[in-house]
């Protein structure tokens, strides 16, 4: 372990020597697989169980780890093997992370480096190196109020969906904030924990609104008496139909907007009448054939885009795995020191991460390498460029976990 | 009865064919069933959540809606995209089908229970079946042919392997970069086919970060050599379309879920075994 390392350690032994309150105990914790990843040499102890939360917090007490996590899956024998664990069923969970978000902040805190050519680049990373080609790039995150803001407003949505949709009941959906870029949600229904990997693909195509096709929702062409006439989905009807069509009134109300046409098309007569309309008047008819010029593709076209407005943009990949570990709330974010904590559905608007998430009392003195300015307890930090400080101990503890900052002495 | 002599017999093509045979007999006639009888099969008989429906929304009449648990227990074996789940309208945890619709997933879940049931029973074979048992067999075995287990060829057929490997293995050739999930694939692939692990390291020389110490690494771990001790199988079809890996997929790519039934189907015929062929 490096200084820094240590002092983090440090930080989080007497947090936790001190606090027994706060830890979440999921639904059947003793049926649950925990695990702990450490801060030396970034081990991973796994295959951990607990007959009840006493012991889990002794665990994490002696071990003191970066990350504690616990298993979206229920077990025969959380101890064993992968294969003789006996699994019994797994909470539905969805994963929100501004990692996944396209905000217009990241290049203003983001960065990256490629591991291969040492090119870097601002913004979030992509996928491959535009330099050498090369797929192992790594990324200097930072958390702003902005990635959050928009990671909370796609946990609205999925909710949302996830009520008027799947039908899940919302006492059985709980919000937890991850303590870092974004927001977890997971589902406690002994139904839909019994599905499995391929079912639960389903549900999350179905809340992205991935291979969804306008055409399967019935926006067909028909040729009546010698006239074609188009047809759609209508405001008001249930799922993908009344959200799709519902989200064209945004789509045509946006400025600035391209809709996903190309800028030939957007240019045309027949697009700017459509622009023109007054959207509420417009939305009250017929509508889908009543803009002379626009067709099926146009349309097609439209829906789309408005489907990707309305989705609510998870990782997929955590909602299919269904022997996921996922992490602890009550326990502190090792990337950033703050605590994941669980939000009351009714409070998830008015809710401030950045405030609501510290545990750290007191100053601290730290050397900051660099830093952008920002916004912690209500206070306002940064930019910092090389130079010594004393800052309250949330704001140094997140500096230092994000390795932008050194202890000092 | 029929699921019991089966079960002995211990065929599975005949379990299959049977199965398959009666879910569309089935089909065929609930089909033609009136929508109060429909609802009370599935109810009553199979314990789905079924509701008498009768609402058109554009164009499409749906006669019921069924809930997500129920349909997606079947509509997940279906392909088409008309059965997937962001296609389909979805109300409160119900999902709007068809009559037809209803009659097809009700199809699925014969099949599935003939297959269950007609596993190995536990014990020998009474003596008062072993005839007909006995008989049935022959009749199995003289339509579909004495079972042969289809081997997959010693020399790893590079003609044989599927469109998306391919690419993997032209792009690595070319000094293309291939992300993490490509050389998954490609390694799972070929140890699969019974590629020796240092073919397969060799595979990955031409990579941009190629280090051979820890592709071999990988490449043990993946064979199930080191680590957790598993030996990974390829990932599945839908897994590489998530993650752009399924490349250009012909006509043999729409009968498989996996790239390696593409190569044990693909080599059977290039190897002139012959498809499996249907009786008459």
């Amino acid at each position: 372990m490096n200084p820094t390392e240590q002092l983090i350690r440090q930080k989080f032994q007497q947090y936790y020597l001190t606090h027994s309150k706060g830890y979440y105990a999921p639904p059947n914790p003793a049926e649950r697989e925990y695990g702990f990843l450490l801060f030396k040499e970034k081990f991973m102890v796994r295959h951990r169980s607990f007959k009840d939360p006493a012991q889990l917090i002794a665990a994490i007490r002696e071990l003191v780890p970066a990350h504690v996590y616990f298993s979206t899956a229920y077990y025969g024998d959380p101890t064993a093997s992968m294969d003789e664990k006996g699994w019994k069923r797994a909470d539905l969970v969805f994963d929100i992370d501004a990692d996944h978000l396209d905000t217009p902040c990241k290049p203003k805190h983001d960065t990256w480096k490629c591991k291969a050519c040492a090119a870097t680049g601002k913004g979030g990373a992509p996928k491959i190196c535009p330099k050498c080609k090369n797929d192992r790039l790594e990324e200097q995150t930072w958390l702003c109020k902005e990635c959050l803001q928009r990671a909370k407003e796609e946990t609205s949505k999925l909710l949302e969906i996830l009520y008027s949709d799947l039908g899940i009941n919302p006492p059985d959906t709980h919000i937890f904030f991850s303590g870092h870029r974004g927001y977890h949600v997971h589902v406690y229904s002994k139904e839909l924990g019994l599905f499995e990997e391929e079912a639960r693909r389903e549900i999350a195509n179905y809340v992205l609104g991935q291979g969804l096709d306008p055409e399967l929702h019935e926006l067909e062409e028909h040729s009546v008496g010698g006239t074609t006439i188009i047809e759609g989905p209508q405001l008001g009807q249930p799922g993908w139909r009344g959200r799709m069509t519902a989200g064209i009134h945004d789509v045509l109300g946006a400025e600035g907007e391209q809709y996903g046409l190309s800028s030939a098309q957007t240019r045309t007569a027949q697009t700017r009448t459509l622009m023109a309309q007054d959207r509420d008047a417009f939305f009250g008819r017929q509508f889908w054939s009543s803009v002379k010029g626009i067709g099926l593709s146009t349309w097609k076209i439209l829906l789309l885009r408005a489907v990707q407005e309305r989705a609510a943009n998870i990782d997929s990949v955590v909602t299919t795995d269904v022997h996921r570990l996922i992490r602890l709330p009550g326990t502190l974010n090792g990337h950033t020191g703050l605590m994941a904590m669980e939000v009351q559905k009714e409070k998830l608007d008015g809710y401030d991460p950045f405030s609501e998430s510290l545990v750290f009392q007191g100053t601290m003195k730290v050397k900051v390498k660099d830093a952008p300015r920002f916004e912690l307890g209500n206070q306002q930090f940064g930019p910092f460029q090389n130079q010594e400080t004393e800052l309250p101990s949330s704001a140094a503890m997140l500096l230092l976990c994000k390795r932008r900052a050194e202890p000092i002495g | 009865m029929s699921n019991l002599i089966l079960g002995f017999i211990g065929e599975e093509r005949a379990r299959r064919r049977f199965a398959l045979a009666e879910a569309k007999r089935a089909y065929d006639l609930l089909r033609q069933e009136s929508p109060e009888k429909i609802e009370h099969i599935a109810s009553s008989t199979f314990g789905w959540r079924i509701k008498k429906l009768e609402t058109k929304l554009v164009r499409r009449f749906y006669d019921f809606s069924v809930s997500m648990t129920d349909y997606l227990r079947n509509s997940v074996h279906l392909r088409e995209p008309r059965w997937s789940l962001p296609n389909r309208v979805l109300d409160h945890g119900f999902v709007y089908v068809t009559r037809e619709e209803v009659a097809r997933l009700i199809e699925e879940e014969v099949r599935v229970r003939i297959l269950e049931r007609s596993s190995r029973p536990p014990g020998d074979i009474p003596r008062q079946l072993g005839s007909r048992v006995d008989r049935a067999r022959g009749l199995v075995i003289k339509w579909l042919g004495v079972p042969t287990k289809y081997e997959l060829p010693r020399v790893p057929v590079p003609e044989a392997m599927p469109p998306c490997v391919r690419h993997l293995i032209e792009n690595l050739n070319e000094g293309k970069n291939v992300q993490h999930m490509g050389r998954f694939t490609l390694a799972s692939f070929l140890l699969n086919i019974g590629t020796g692990e240092d073919e397969v390291v060799k595979m990955f020389k031409p990579a941009t970060d190629f280090s051979e110490r820890m592709t071999r690494y990988q490449v043990e771990h993946i064979g199930g050599r080191r680590g957790g001790r598993t030996k990974y199988t390829c990932p599945m079809c839908t897994t590489l379309k998530t993650h752009g890996v399924c490349y250009k997929p012909d006509e043999l790519c729409e009968t498989i879920r996996n790239p390696l039934s593409y190569y044990k189907a693909k080599s059977r015929i290039l190897t002139n075994r012959g498809p499996k062929r249907e009786p008459n």
